[in-house]
This record gives C-alpha cells, sequence and structure tokens, in this order.
C-alpha cells in the first residue's frame, strides 16, 4: 500500500511542475505586460523602466521563472498583484477557504443526492420514476449553472414569494452578523452557503445520479448476485451489502475525473451569489489583467485537481486491492 | 422522365405510400411558401437593393442589408430544393422498386434504428427547428436586435403583442435579441466542436499509430491539461488577448477542448491495430498514411462522431459561460449568455427576460444531448437488440 502511494506522488510531482511551467509561459507569452496598468500617454519611458525594475520584469525570461518556481516552492510567495495592490498570497489566503467550503458542501450534496437517485432508479428500472429522473437528470445536466443558480435565486431568494427565504448574495448578514450569538452565526452561515452550494451540487448531481444507475445495473447482473439471492438472502440485503459496495468503486474514480469541471462551476456560481471566492478572484483578475494573479489562481486550481485525483486513486487502491498490485 | 406529381412536394410520396415523408415534406414546403409571400416585398426589396449596388450604384450597404440578402436567398434556395428533393427521391424510390433487393447500407440501419427511439428524433426536431431559426432571424424578428427604441418611453416594457418578451434597459426588443442570439450559439457549437475534433483526431492519431515516446510525451500532455478546470484557462486566454472578437472567442474554446477526443482516438487505434484485417494490411505492405487513412480513420469515425454530437452542448455551454461572465460575446451583439447577463439585474421584476434567454441555452443543449444519446444507440450494435 504505502509503496502504491508514494509510486502515485511521485507521478503528481512532474505533473504539478508541468501545470506551473505552461502557466507561466503561456501568461508570458501573452501580448503586452503587467505594467500596462499605469500607463498613460504623458509617461516618461524611464518611468516606465523603473516600474518594469521595481516588479523584476526587466531580467531575462528565464531568470523569472526560475526566481518565481523558487517562490511558489520554497515560501509559498506567487509575487505582487498589480492590479489589486497587495501581495498575490494573501489575496489568495483570504479567498481560498471560502471556495473550499462551497466545493466541499456542493460536493456533498452532489454524492447524496447523485447517488440516492441513482440507486433508486437502478432498483426500479424502467419504472416511472427511473423515466422521471432520467429527464430530469438530462435538463439538469444541460443546464448553464448560472441559469440553475438565477431559477433557485428566482424562487427562493425573492422573485415569486416576494417573501424572502433565502438570501441572494454574500458570505454573511453584513448589517446583523455581528451581534449574533456564536449559533446564530453558524446559521446564518448555513443560510448564505445553501444556494450557492445547490447550485453547484444539483448540477453534477445529474450525471453522478446516471453514472450510478449503470453500475448498479452492471453489478447487479454478475454471477455473485445471483448466488446471494439463490442463497435467500431479501433483495434489499443483495442490493446494499453486495451490489452497492461494488457499484460505488467506480464512482470514486468518476468524481476525482469531474473536479476540474466543478471547479470551472465555482467561477460561474460565485458569481453569481457573489460569493467572496477564488472563481471571483479569476473574474476580476480577467478584467483587471492582473498576470501574476492569473498564474497563482490557475496554479492553485490545478493542484486542487491534481491533489483531488491522487486523493480518488488512493481511495480507489484502499477499497479495491487488484489496483495496488498491478 | 420524371411524371409531374413526383415534382409536388410530399404528393409524390403520398402516393408512392410514404406518408409520413411526404406530410413533411409538403408541410416544410407550404412553411416556405407561406414565408415567401408574407415576406415577398422585403424578398423583391432585398434582392433589387443588392443588384443596384452590384450594378455599381451609390448605394448604403449594410450588414443588415447583407442579413436580409442571405435570408431571402435562403427561402428561395429551400422552395427549390425541397421540390428538387421530392422529385428525385420518388424517382429512387420508384427505380428501387424494380431492381432485385439489394442489402441494406450501414447508414440506412442506423437510421432506422435511430427514428425507433422518440428522444432521438426529438432532439433532431430541436436542433432543425434552431438552425431554421438562425437561418431566417431577420423573418422572424420583429425588430432590429440592437437597435435602441425609445429610451424614455419604450424602456423596461413587460410583455405585450408587441414585444413579446418586453424591452431591456436600452429599450431594445427583448424576443428579436433571443432569435438573433441562436446565431451564436449554433455557431459556437459548430464551429468550436470542428476545431476540437480536428486537432483531437491528429493528435490521437498520431499517439495511437506510432506509440513510443511520440504516445508517453502527447499523453502525459493531454493527462495534464485535462487536469486544469477548462473555463478558467479559457478566462485566462482571452483575457490577455488584447482584442475580443467572436472568432477569437470560437478558437479559444475550440484550442482548449480537443484533449478527451485525442484520448478516444488513441484508444480507438490501440484496439484496431491489433485486429488481423489492419495485420494483413500492414503485411501486404501498406503504407503509414494508407494504414491511417483507408484503415483505422474510418473504422474510428462512430465514437468521433457520437462524442462529436455531445460535446457540442458543452460548447455551447462554455460560451455561455463566459458571456455571462461578461468575456465572451461583446454587446451590443446579442448571444443568449450576454443577454442574461444585460439582465440578470432584472431577474426580481423584469424576471422573464432573463429566464427566457436560459431557457433557450437548455433547450438548445437538451437538443444536442438527446441527438448524441440517440446517435450513440443507434450506432453502437452492442446496444441494438
Amino acid at each position: 500500500m504505502h509503496s502504491y502511494i508514494i509510486r502515485r506522488l511521485l507521478i503528481a510531482i512532474p505533473l504539478l511542475l508541468g501545470l506551473l511551467t505552461v502557466n507561466f509561459f503561456l501568461i508570458h507569452a501573452a501580448p503586452g505586460d503587467p505594467t500596462d496598468i499605469f500607463y498613460n500617454p504623458d509617461m516618461d519611458p524611464e518611468a516606465r523602466e523603473n516600474l518594469r525594475r521595481i516588479y523584476g520584469l526587466d531580467q531575462p525570461l528565464g531568470v523569472q521563472y526560475v526566481r518565481y518556481v523558487r517562490g511558489v516552492l520554497l515560501e509559498f510567495e506567487f509575487g505582487y498583484s498589480i492590479a489589486k495592490k497587495r501581495p498575490v498570497r494573501d489575496e489568495i489566503l483570504e479567498a481560498l477557504p471560502n471556495t473550499l467550503q462551497l466545493s466541499a458542501l456542493a460536493l456533498l450534496i452532489e454524492l447524496t443526492v447523485g447517488i440516492a437517485i441513482g440507486i433508486l432508479a437502478a432498483v426500479r428500472q424502467r419504472s416511472t420514476f427511473d423515466n422521471l429522473t432520467r429527464v430530469t437528470a438530462l435538463t439538469f445536466y444541460s443546464m448553464p449553472s448560472f441559469y440553475l443558480g438565477l431559477v433557485l435565486l428566482f424562487l427562493f431568494a425573492g422573485g415569486v414569494s416576494a417573501t424572502h427565504w433565502l438570501p441572494a448574495s454574500g458570505m454573511i448578514d453584513i448589517v446583523r452578523h455581528e451581534s449574533m450569538s456564536g449559533l446564530e452565526k453558524m446559521g446564518d452561515r448555513l443560510v448564505h452557503i445553501l444556494l450557492p452550494a445547490l447550485t453547484l451540487g444539483l448540477g453534477a448531481a445529474a450525471a453522478i445520479s446516471r453514472y450510478m444507475r449503470g453500475e448498479l445495473l452492471e453489478v447487479i447482473r454478475q454471477d455473485y448476485i445471483r448466488t446471494a439471492k439463490a442463497k435467500g438472502l431479501s433483495e434489499k440485503v443483495v442490493v446494499f451489502k453486495h451490489g452497492l459496495r461494488n457499484a460505488l468503486i467506480p464512482i470514486i474514480t468518476i468524481v476525482g475525473l469531474s473536479l476540474p469541471v466543478l471547479f470551472s462551476g465555482t467561477v460561474i456560481v460565485e458569481q453569481v451569489f457573489a460569493w467572496p471566492g477564488m472563481g471571483r478572484v479569476a473574474v476580476d483578475a480577467a478584467f483587471q489583467r492582473d498576470y501574476s494573479m492569473f498564474l497563482a489562481v490557475n496554479l492553485i486550481f490545478g493542484t486542487m485537481v491534481v491533489m483531488g485525483n491522487l486523493v480518488a486513486d488512493i481511495l480507489y487502491a484502499v477499497v479495491d486491492p487488484r489496483v495496488r498490485l498491478s | 422522365m420524371i411524371p409531374l406529381h413526383d415534382w409536388m412536394p410530399g404528393w409524390g410520396h403520398w402516393r408512392l405510400g410514404q406518408r409520413l415523408k411526404g406530410t413533411v415534406v409538403a408541410g416544410l414546403f407550404a412553411l416556405f411558401v407561406l414565408l415567401g409571400l408574407w415576406h415577398a416585398r422585403t424578398i423583391w426589396g432585398s434582392l433589387l437593393h443588392t443588384a443596384s449596388k452590384l450594378s455599381g450604384a451609390e448605394v448604403v450597404y449594410t450588414s443588415r442589408d447583407l442579413d436580409f440578402l442571405v435570408t431571402s436567398l435562403f427561402v428561395v434556395a429551400m422552395l427549390v430544393l425541397i421540390v428538387l428533393f421530392s422529385g428525385l427521391s420518388c424517382r429512387r424510390r420508384r427505380q428501387a422498386e424494380h431492381l432485385a433487393k439489394v442489402p441494406e447500407g450501414q447508414w440506412s440501419i442506423v437510421w432506422r434504428q435511430f427514428q425507433r427511439n422518440p428522444l432521438a428524433v426529438a432532439g433532431v426536431v430541436i436542433i432543425l427547428a434552431l438552425y431554421l431559426v438562425a437561418f431566417l432571424c431577420p423573418f422572424i424578428a420583429p425588430y432590429d436586435p440592437i437597435d435602441q427604441g425609445d429610451r424614455v418611453r419604450e424602456r423596461l416594457l413587460p410583455p405585450s403583442a408587441q414585444h413579446l418578451l418586453g424591452t431591456d434597459r436600452f429599450a431594445r426588443d427583448v424576443f428579436s435579441r433571443v432569435v438573433y442570439g441562436s446565431r451564436i450559439s449554433l455557431l459556437v457549437g459548430f464551429l468550436s466542436v470542428g476545431i476540437a475534433v480536428t486537432i483531437g483526431t491528429i493528435v490521437g492519431a498520431m499517439a495511437g499509430f506510432y506509440g513510443g515516446w511520440i504516445e508517453s510525451l502527447i499523453m502525459r500532455f493531454v493527462d495534464m491539461m485535462l487536469s486544469f478546470p477548462v473555463l478558467i484557462l479559457i478566462i485566462t486566454v482571452i483575457a490577455l488577448w488584447r482584442e475580443q472578437s467572436i472568432w477569437i472567442i470560437i478558437t479559444v474554446i475550440g484550442l482548449m477542448s480537443w484533449m478527451g477526443v485525442a484520448r478516444l482516438v488513441r484508444a480507438q487505434f490501440l484496439v484496431l491495430k491489433e485486429r488481423e484485417f489492419f495485420q494483413a494490411a500492414r503485411a501486404l505492405g501498406a503504407g503509414n498514411s494508407r494504414l491511417i487513412f483507408r484503415h483505422l480513420l474510418p473504422n474510428s469515425l462512430t465514437p468521433i462522431i457520437i462524442s462529436a454530437t455531445l460535446r457540442v452542448g458543452n460548447t455551447i455551454l462554455l460560451e455561455a459561460a463566459l458571456s455571462y461572465l461578461g468575456l465572451g460575446v461583446q454587446p451590443p451583439t446579442a448571444s443568449w449568455g450576454n443577454i442574461v447577463y444585460d439582465t440578470k439585474g432584472n431577474l426580481f421584476t423584469e424576471w422573464w427576460m432573463p429566464l427566457s434567454a436560459g431557457l433557450a441555452i437548455v433547450i438548445t443543449v437538451v437538443g444536442y444531448n438527446l441527438l448524441g444519446d440517440g446517435l450513440r444507440d443507434a450506432l453502437d450494435p452492442r446496444l441494438r437488440e
């Protein structure tokens, strides 16, 4: 087991380095210059050169690259955001926990809703429920996440009802949050995270439910299930103890592979619900042409995906010992 | 000599017993005749206007005039094509009756399978209807989509007979904007997927055919690209680019989404390389290009077509997401994503604007996904009963 984990870790390292390298050169190959944000026609060319020197942009690209890699690896240092006028690291450390919170809850919703519906649809194959969830899943799967977000906002945050059941934006009630007790603060956070997490989670649950249904149906046709039934075990025991355990294994990989989609979704959902996370940082950086911020955002997202897949692989090896040996 | 009644759209098929086909053809023909008559003056005017421009007269000719010309020509061409189709299709049918029974071709089997699946047929109908709308925009939309009306009196009107979906804050007719928005989504879906499939096929074929270090290099690169959230990568590239135009967005989306196809083609090639027909061709001394283009690619076509169709929906969603962030198609050009972006502030008051534009996206993507699922079921013999 240990050797398997070490092997997987060793594969992840060059992947992360490649990610860093491709991103660095992609962003530096783009036309323009990070200091363009200060540009005005009356500017003294010498002042501009000074600016470039301050931010280290006068160095050859190779030197900048080595300096950047060393900064990231040794000091978790991502440079200085010219647009935000503060170190990129501070901005990231502020936004990252919010995104992780949101994605974690979304993942939880995705798994519980997706797996539950998948099991029910498989157990009652070709029933009304099966057909209904099939159509619903297709619709959710084909829906842009911002649209689902807007529909939920419309339904639960003051469209039809005119009663504001749930807050429409932000992480906390800015006016009242400070005066709340500890428990109330928790509740306040929970009602704020509910809609964005549902938007993100339900869209992804659609795909998971279809995979779950397919896997379970596949497993149910296996010989050992027939044996279990022949022994006289009840349908419930057969499906849940023998079938489900085996059907869940491939879902681990699928969830790992769907992580990039989940993170792409946070960019949109954070925009819809004004959630101050990494997605917001990415879009702000796009509008402000904030080079160093971009580089950091891409690196962090890439790293989260690689780590997520690593965890998925290890989990897979834990539940399915055959993988470890091959 | 083809009898006269065969040229009558629908009638010929009906006489030959193909009632459904006949009804569809006749219905389409009637639709275009009505459209032509309804807009006869516009069509005639547009043709005359273009003719005078071509003959060198000093007239103003805008892109909107070109729009009308294309649509007018489209209506006329469709009328001619439908007549030609019914005549020729009936003749082929009559000739086939005299011939000995020929074995059914692959595509005809696929088509028969496909027709049995009502959801798949619904998908095709949705997609064809959308393309029709996209081609006929100027005739369907009652107003110019970027024309701002009276910004004092016609701003944010509720839906009415004049403005089916009301007007936005610039007093533009939202229904017309939604109709014109179909062009962007269909264009992006079609072209970006075209780019992605082309690149993916070439790269995947190289990896699968040559193997060795080329394969390792390519596949490691693909793995790396797949571990990026695509949307964030696309935002990066588009934001750092100076000018934003629909063509750049199409290209960037295409360049960022070929990895899945490459994986698929490589896997398919690896399987096919083990098969006897390939070994035989190689033993006979076939060259690399012959092996690839005559033996491997044609046999990989099925999964490529399926994945391309299923990919169109995702691509449309990507463009919508970009436009929703304000990084995609730039106003005043209407795209479904930027209509939602423009009007999301009116969600709690004029909800019909953002919700209808978004619904258009959902319907389109559902259509493509139904079509893709149907194609997969029809093309994959293992699922056939």
